[in-house]
Parts: structure tokens; sequence; C-alpha cells
């Protein structure tokens, strides 16, 4: 069972992961956001390893986060519409509701992804994980890039299709 | 490397063509060719937009979710786990949080009252605060925000403590301000000691000190009416980052201020803004800057270069 005391590891590594998001170009508020997103993640995901791997965990969930956040910045220059570019980054909004994972949403993501074919889950982790391109991928698992995209677009598909199904499902059941 | 399958060859629904793009702009290894495709594909139906929007929450979410390799034995044992305390779950945070403060301000809000004691205090925007006491004397704890006490000398001995520290008036006026656990103390009259562990300082009107995880800065001047401009309902600003004035305006208003780019957030911006206004002041600097300004609502402004 696992229990981490979230407002120790708010108060003793809280500034320590401000100051390794700022390193890495971001402005105060927006290092400031994916600080709190990172606790916010930490309440809301269900499978947290043991609290002894406390801080690499908060580590690489900020770090995630922030990849995250230039792949978004760098996808919304590539459209050049402006209304259109808004929708696109509305997940920075400060709406919390918006950008927060409730604990029962991120438990059925982790459902689906532990649910996906072996082949097409370790493709899946090596690019979340190790955020590896699909050519290193391909040599890593020995089949060709292209086959590694295509096995990512398929899993994205099914992880996407199967939240949507579980979505329906419980807004049946209410 | 060899191009990736077009889309349109058998990626037939919404969801299966926002995750053909999403891989493939993860990857990064797309051609100029692939992000006007791109582009051209989302800005054609907004069921696309949505569907991407979808896909990349998706990746997102998962970037704090354990994904070792496949042992769903060790994985189940934590799935059973207690549900933390919902600390953090609808605010930001537990040091913006005080259920329990004596006085609070709304955003936007300034406010005079009269503390025990019979000294005055104004309440800048967002602003919590307690009624604390110490060594036998009355004092306040400042959460969060900015307050100016005017503490004359007949009134008895008073502190701030804010972020760990303590502040000591003997009399006069002065001014806290605690943003995100970096606290500013500014004296506009009499003096201020400082205490922060075995460090202190002295602050003279004319000057302030900001200390910050433990550590004290150097006494320095500062131009008391700029400073403290927003007692009167204004904010000035001389020669200050726009990422910085962002950030003292986000104080201000409801609502996000999103500046993009670095080059963008480190203009110099010098102006004067009146508080019951704060609404028109972007789009007056979107002119003069150059810049592109969008306001969606109350809750977002996005600022980025034009």
């Amino acid at each position: 069972m696992t229990h981490w005391d979230v407002n120790t590891l708010f108060r003793t590594y809280r500034r320590r992961l401000l100051q390794f998001v700022q390193r890495r170009k971001l402005s105060w508020h927006l290092a400031d956001d994916i600080v709190q997103d990172t606790f916010l993640r930490v309440v809301a995901t269900p499978s947290l390893p043991e609290q002894r791997f406390a801080q690499s965990y908060l580590y690489r969930t900020a770090n995630n986060l922030v990849i995250d956040h230039f792949r978004r910045e760098r996808i919304l220059s590539f459209v050049s519409d402006p209304d259109m570019a808004f929708e696109l980054i509305a997940d920075d909004a400060p709406n919390p509701e918006q950008i927060a994972w409730s604990r029962q949403e991120l438990r059925r993501l982790q459902t689906a992804l532990d649910a996906l074919p072996r082949h097409l889950r370790d493709v899946f982790i090596l690019a979340r994980v190790g955020g590896e391109t699909y050519v290193d991928i391909g040599k890593k698992l020995g089949i060709p890039s292209q086959t590694a995209f295509s096995r990512m677009v398929k899993a994205l598909t099914i992880v996407k299709e199967a939240m949507e199904q579980d979505e329906k499902n419980r807004s049946a059941i209410r | 490397m060899t191009r990736f399958p077009n889309p349109d060859s058998g990626f037939q629904t919404p969801t299966e063509q926002a995750a053909y793009w999403f891989a493939l702009l993860l990857d990064g290894s797309e051609t100029e060719e692939d992000r006007r495709a791109f582009a051209s594909w989302i800005e054609k139906d907004p069921r696309n937009m949505t569907a991407f929007n979808e896909v990349e929450r998706l990746w997102s979410g998962s970037s704090s979710l354990h994904l070792a390799a496949n042992n769903k034995v060790g994985r189940r044992a934590f799935l059973g786990g207690t549900v933390v305390a919902g600390i953090l779950a609808t605010g930001w945070g537990v040091q913006r949080y005080h259920p329990t403060a004596d006085f609070r301000t709304a955003t936007g809000e300034r406010r005079e009252l009269t503390l025990p004691g019979g000294m005055r205090a104004l309440l800048a925007s967002g602003t919590t605060m307690s009624l604390v006491s110490g060594q036998g004397l009355a004092g306040v704890e400042l959460h969060e925000g900015e307050v100016w006490f005017d503490h004359s000398k007949g009134n008895r001995d008073f502190f701030v403590a804010a972020s760990g520290a303590r502040s000591w008036s003997r009399g006069g006026s002065f001014d806290v301000a605690r943003y995100d656990d970096q606290t500013t103390v500014t004296v506009e009259q009499g003096s201020v000691a400082v205490k922060l562990a075995d460090q202190a300082r002295l602050v003279s009107g004319g000057q302030a000190v900001t200390y910050h995880d433990g550590k004290m800065g150097a006494v320095h001047d500062v131009n008391i009416a700029n400073a403290l401009a927003w007692r009167d309902g204004r904010l000035v600003f001389v020669g200050d980052k726009l990422g910085d004035v962002a950030r003292i305006l986000e104080r201000w208003q409801s609502g996000k201020i999103i500046v993009i780019g670095d080059h963008v957030a480190s203009r110099k911006v010098t102006m004067s803004v009146d508080l019951d206004r704060t609404r028109d002041v972007l789009p007056t600097l979107a002119g003069a800057l150059s810049l592109k300004i969008d306001q969606f609502t109350d809750y977002l402004t996005v600022i980025r270069a034009a």
C-alpha cells in the first residue's frame, strides 16, 4: 500500500523542482505550473512507487511535463490560424479542472495501457519513458522503424478508444 | 529515413488520424510538407482538433504513470493504495490555501482594516493573513500576498511573520509582500528589523530587503513611490521584464497570463497601470511592443511575438 506524505514532499522538493524546471529555460510561472502539476499528479496517480523512490519519481514526472510543454509549443508553431493555435494550447490554460487528471481517470488510463498487447505496449513505453525515436525503438526491438511507428499509432488509437468506451459505459451506468 | 505511411491510406476515423499525427510529430522527424499537411488537417474539421487534443492529453496523462516492464502483479499491488488526502487536489498548493486565515482579500480587492491595538493595515489583492502572538507580543502572519502597515509609535511593538522570518517594527510604516515564499520588506518610514534564523537586517526608510529560501539578500534603496503605488490604485513598472510584469498583473486580475517565448518575456516594459482597469493594459502594450495578444474570456491572455 502506498501512502506518500505529500505535504512533506511538497516542502522538501517544491523549490528544487522549480529550479530544475527553470533550468530548462521556462518562464517562472510556467515552471511553477509544471511543479504544481507534478504534485497534483502525485495526488492523483494510482500507481505510485514506494515512497523511497519519490525523488526520482518527482523529477521524472516534472521532466516529462516539461518535454510535453515544449512539444505542445513546437506543434503550435506549425498551425497558422491564431484561433486554432489557441485551441491547441488550451491545455496550458489555468483552469485546474481542465488540466488536472482525476484519480479515477488516471486509473482508467493505467488500465487501458496495461491492457495493450505486449508488442504495442513495448513501443509506447520506449517512446514515453525513454523519449526514443522510432529509429531507436526499431533497433532496440529488432523491427523496422516504420513498424515501430505503426505500432505507436495503433497503441494510441486503442488506448483512446478504450478510454472513450469506458466513458460511455460509465455514463450508461449513471 | 523512409517516409511513414500516409494518413489517407488506411487511417479512417479522426481518432486514428489524430493518433497518426501525434505519433509523427512526437518523433520530430516530420518534414515541412508534413507540417503543412498537419495544419490543414487540424484546421479542416473541429472533430480533428478535438481528437488531436485528446490524444495529446492521454500522452500527457501517461507521463506520471508507472510504466516499467510488463509485471502486472507488482503494479496491481500499488493499485489498492490509499487515497492520499486531497490536499492539493483543488487548490494550487498548500502554501496558497489557508482556510483558517483571519483576513483575506479577493482577487482585485484592496481593503483597509484596523488590527487589534489600533494599527492600520492595507491588504492588497489575494492576501491571506492571520493574527499570531510570539514572545509576549502581538503580530500577524502573512501567508500570501502583500500588506502595508501603519504602525504609529504609540502602539506596542509589532511583528510580521512571513516565510520563516519575522519583521519587527517599533513604529513607522512599511510593506511586506510574500509571493511564492519569497518575501520583500519595504520600509517607508521608521525602521524595521528583519530576523531570519541567525541573520538580521535593519531596514530604514527608503530601503528594502528580500529573503527567500532561508537566505537574506542585501538591503538596498528603492523608489518608495513606485514600489508602494498599489496603495493608491496604481502599479508602476520601470524597465521591468514583461514576464515579471505579467506575473504582477496576474495578482490583480482573475485569470492567467501566458507569455510565450523567452525573448518576449524578457522585453522591457515601462508603464503605469490603473488597478481598476488592468484589462486595458495588455492591448495597449501589444501596440507599443508589436506583440500579439489574444484575450480569451476573462480567464486567459496569451502574449506572443507578432
